[in-house]
């Protein structure tokens, strides 16, 4: 299927790359892995689940007794959960137990299988927050957007602060993969969103296609009609073909009508094609993305696409207000969408080819406003894949009291620096990707070697 | 105001799209398309007024009402061609506002959803005062709440309650209606500070920071410090924070201490009368604000909110903050910084000394010469805006008379259908981003409407429009006049889409949709045509502006407002 957006695409970021000089951020060229010889062979996917509203992650695990559980029912006051589900990472120890949330049974079952991980305390940094002492570092610069939304969700998404970067770095990751792979250059199935738009997979030469939670739509506007309505199809496909237009508002909606019509007519005969899995996934629209996720890795695999990225979203974590009842059902949800995805992995004998993470704008304000939380920073990720060294806690995962001021141990470009080097980036290339990863130590790997 | 050539001379000072003249001793800027020959040595000027000082041709008073109203009608484009730009825009500051809340009956409370966007229909496709609609539709997409999320599905009075509170405001003084929106219960119910008790001292917990945070970020000054012509104040090359999470924390202890005036529990509040304070349960402590520090134990709760509506009021982003988004909304996504400033300098002071006055910045807005002729600049490639799919349903409606005499349609579920109705925004940040770039963009380029038309939701938007057409084209009434008297002639084929053209693309249609647009009138035309050369009258109304539509509405000639 020809992909028309891309090709048009490429022509216009030339143009535009030579008359407004950001020839820069192709020219870095970065070094990446070798093409995939043979369809099937070196394959590896990405899976970004987006937790909007910012998950009031530090509630996903809790004490369990003493001391520990004390401070944590004292700074929660009414948002405190109750006793969990025990888990004993492999690499931490806590004298007063640390538990999954008594809602997350599902992916507690993973974590203790060895195929899930939980990244503690992570947030957007620019450079190190605490000094070697320990104590808080009040000078050091802090990333922008800091506590807002839309701020916070581009520091995730990017992997760079603020105009240093330009595009998502899963967009840029899959740039580079382009550079020297003309199979996934040429196919549109490398870059999919099933969540909405998003920064996270826009790269700088190509973008991503997105489309809804089952992956194509009928598209009734262009077949359907009785009588002379049905004679539109020559008039819109001769108006397609003769269109032209030097303003780049109209350029850029001919180019998603494009993409639209094609796109979604090439995924919805090869989706068709996929057979239904055999795993049942939970009915909750992260169930249906997930499952259509699964069917897209499928097709990649068929059609020798190496690398693939996808987005997939879950709404409503921002708990201002309501949180002991909204927050648990959302972590239902997860969990159980979650385990159904990587269950299905398993009986297709993909699990080590995908990896599965989550991403967050911030963590949640501990002390209760009332009702709910407020905005914080630092929070809790989880990555789960059957190459993911699971059963362990990388980073920190401080103990909750009235002290704790939600500044991040870990930077969320280590975070992800250790995945792009698992999806086959060179390490050359990861300081490229992440701007304020030197400022960092780069050794964190959520990886079975 | 009629201008004769005999009251000014002319003094040419720049040769080009634009001159400038000197007028009753005052200087006009004038955009003219100026022709120009030598006649035995005379230089000829034949000059064709497109500026707001001028009677319209009919063209521009489209592209004006696609603007300033829910799209251009016939008889309102007829009205514009003996009218300036001013006048029909002072004429509009002059109308009474058309509210939303008496069209129900007083104490019927909560109606259901497709009531209120009804009620907003009829108020978009019919009411006199445009230009105060579309203000505040505009205004709703920066004072946000919605019925997503929370307990304000069941509100419905309340949240018709609300818009009107935006309709009421939307040509008044914008710290007003800061006020008014800060003391509405449903913006307290929305971004949760109502109840939002004192915790001073208690320890264990703080104030709700949702609504401190939100009016700065979102509806008055941005986060970062701006110039008055909207771009960031850079300080190493980086921006610089409006404001810090200390004041946010001031701030929300401000919002203490409001609950709704009849019971203070969402679930029995009415949500159609302000909120009232409780003292006692205000945070009375020190609050730190942007430029002063409120002192503790303030005279009442209302002082308190007033000083720090002041505080942001003052704040030197609110004018280019406020005028770009209204630009944004109404007229283009990337406004030349020139643009922002001088309407932003409107803001700061209405020529009478006072800020904030929404009628003036309104004018500012649609009389500015980008406003007027972006589209012929030398900006004109990055000139325009994507079309939320609200208007372009609106301007559907409005240019083919499809709910003639107050008439309106009853919907289900809109957001679904399109992406998007009247306050059902997913979140506080609006149906989209003001910075959101769609791929493929130039670096610096934004096109906020782009992110609720990803490729799966135009193509849901495109079958809501089929089913738009299929099921009333039957509507088109208003349309048979006009067909009958075009009948068969290609002179008849080619007045049609003179039409179409003006109503949906101000006469920028080109050569390619037009040719479309012919062709479908014509295959139709045909069909209608019996062997004797009388015509069927089954076919060419209906079916040949339904397939016309359908090509108009997934076009970017349509689709892209310029």
């Amino acid at each position: 299927m020809k992909d028309l957006r891309i090709n048009r695409r490429a022509f216009i970021k030339q143009a535009v790359m030579g008359s407004l000089g950001a020839a820069a951020y192709v020219s870095s060229g970065l070094r990446m892995v070798s093409a995939a010889a043979t369809p099937g062979s070196d394959y590896k996917a990405l899976v970004c689940v987006f937790l909007y509203g910012g998950n009031d992650s530090f509630n996903m695990f809790t004490p369990m007794t003493g001391a520990s559980r004390q401070a944590y029912e004292d700074v929660r006051g009414n948002l405190a959960r109750p006793l969990g589900l025990e888990v004993t990472p492999a690499n931490m120890t806590f004298a007063d137990g640390i538990a999954f949330d008594q809602n997350m049974s599902a992916l507690r079952t993973l974590f203790n299988n060895g195929a899930l991980a939980i990244q503690g305390n992570v947030g957007p940094l620019v450079v190190p927050m605490y000094n070697s002492d320990g104590s808080v570092n009040s000078n050091a610069k802090k990333p922008h957007g800091l506590y807002a939304h839309d701020g916070s969700q581009e520091n995730w998404m990017r992997g760079a602060d603020l105009n240093q970067k330009m595009g998502g770095w899963g967009g840029r990751m899959l740039d580079s993969w382009h550079n020297n792979n003309a199979v996934q250059e040429a196919n549109f199935i490398r870059d999919i969103s099933l969540g909405g738009t998003n920064t996270w997979q826009q790269g700088i030469r190509y973008s991503p296609y997105a489309t809804n939670s089952d992956g194509f739509i009928e598209t009734s506007f262009l077949t359907t009609g009785t009588g002379l309505l049905s004679t539109r199809t020559n008039a819109i496909n001769n108006y397609r073909t003769n269109f032209s237009t030097s303003n780049r508002l109209q350029q850029a909606f001919f180019d998603l009508y494009s993409s639209a019509i094609d796109n979604n007519a090439s995924l919805a005969t090869q989706i068709a094609a996929v057979a239904d899995s055999t795993v049942t996934y939970p009915a909750t629209n992260l169930g249906t993305q997930l499952n259509t996720v699964a069917k897209l890795i499928e097709i990649g695999r068929a059609n020798g696409v190496g690398r693939q990225i996808f987005f997939v979203g879950l709404g409503g974590f921002d708990t201002h207000k309501n949180q002991v009842n909204t927050h648990p059902a959302l972590l239902t949800t997860l969990s159980e969408a979650l385990a159904s995805f990587y269950q299905d992995t398993q009986v297709k004998g993909i699990e080590n080819e995908v990896t599965t993470f989550t991403m967050s704008e911030f963590g949640r304000s501990l002390r209760s406003n009332g009702d709910g939380t407020d905005h914080g920073w630092a929070g809790h990720q989880l990555i789960l894949g059957g190459s993911v060294d699971g059963n362990k806690i990388y980073g920190d995962m401080p103990e909750q009291t009235v002290d704790f001021n939600l500044i991040p141990t870990t930077a969320n470009e280590q975070m992800f620096a250790s995945l792009a080097t698992w999806f086959g980036v060179s390490q050359p290339d990861i300081n490229e990707l992440f701007p304020n990863l030197h400022q960092f130590n780069n050794d964190i790997n959520y990886f079975r070697s | 105001m009629r201008v004769l050539w005999s009251d000014f001379y002319i003094t040419c000072l720049s040769v080009g799209n634009k001159i400038s003249l000197l007028y009753s001793g005052q200087q006009h800027k004038l955009n003219m398309r100026v022709k120009t020959r030598l006649l035995h040595g005379l230089l000829l000027f034949s000059v064709v007024m497109t500026s707001s000082t001028f009677a319209m041709e009919p063209a521009d008073a489209a592209r004006l009402l696609q603007q300033a109203t829910f799209g251009p009608t016939a008889s309102e484009v007829e009205k514009l061609k003996t009218m300036t730009a001013e006048a029909w825009i002072d004429q509009q500051l002059s109308l009474p506002a058309t509210l939303h809340r008496p069209y129900l009956p007083e104490g019927d409370l909560a109606r259901s959803n497709h009531q209120r966007i009804n009620v907003w229909f009829k108020t978009a496709l019919h009411a006199e005062d445009q230009l105060r609609q579309r203000m505040a539709y505009a205004l709703s997409e920066i004072f946000v709440v919605s019925q997503v999320g929370n307990i304000m599905l069941r509100k419905q009075s309340g949240l018709m309650y609300y818009y009107d509170t935006l309709i009421n405001g939307a040509l008044g003084n914008y710290r007003d209606l800061m006020y008014d929106v800060t003391m509405h219960p449903v913006m307290g119910t929305y971004l949760t500070y109502s109840p939002n008790e004192a915790h001073d001292g208690d320890g264990a917990s703080e104030a709700d920071e949702n609504y401190a945070r939100e009016i700065m970020q979102l509806m008055s000054l941005g986060p970062y410090l701006l110039q008055q012509n909207g771009e960031y104040q850079l300080q190493d090359g980086e921006p610089v924070a409006t404001y810090s999470q200390e004041q946010i924390k001031g701030f929300a202890k401000v919002f203490t201490g409001l609950c709704y005036a009849d019971r203070c529990d969402e679930r029995f509040a009415t949500m159609e009368t302000p909120m009232t304070a409780n003292y006692s349960k205000h945070d009375v402590s020190e609050k730190q604000l942007l430029s002063t520090v409120l002192p503790a134990n303030p005279d009442s709760v209302k002082s308190d909110i007033d000083a720090a509506l002041d505080d942001i009021f003052a704040h030197q982003n609110i004018a280019p903050f406020v005028s770009k988004r209204l630009i944004q909304l109404l007229i283009t996504s990337n406004p030349t910084p020139a643009y922002v400033a001088r309407v932003a300098a409107v803001f700061n002071n209405n020529g009478k000394g006072v800020k904030g006055d929404m009628a003036a910045v309104a004018k500012a807005i649609f009389l500015d010469d980008e406003a007027r002729n972006g589209h012929v600049s030398g900006n004109a490639d990055n000139y325009g805006k994507l079309k939320e799919p609200i208007i372009m349903l609106t301007n559907y409606f409005r240019a083919l008379d499809v709910y003639p005499e107050g008439d309106a349609p009853y919907y289900y579920g809109l957001e679904g259908s399109i992406g998007q109705a009247p306050l059902v925004a997913n979140s506080v940040f609006n149906f989209f981003r003001f910075d959101f770039t769609q791929p493929g963009l130039p670096e610096g380029m934004v096109s906020p409407e782009f992110q609720i038309n990803s490729e799966d939701r135009w193509i849901t938007t495109n079958n809501f429009w089929l089913n738009e057409v299929r099921f009333k084209t039957s509507r088109y009434d208003s349309l048979a006049a006009l067909i009958e008297s075009y009948d068969t002639r290609e002179a008849g084929l080619n007045a049609y889409a003179d039409y179409i053209d003006l109503m949906f693309t101000q006469g920028q249609m080109s050569a390619a949709l037009r040719a479309q647009v012919i062709g479908l009138l014509q295959v139709t035309r045909d069909k209608d045509l019996r062997a004797d050369g009388t015509r069927k009258n089954q076919f060419f109304d209906q079916d040949a502006i339904g397939n016309v539509m359908i090509m108009l509405f997934l076009s970017p000639e349509f689709a892209i407002q310029r």
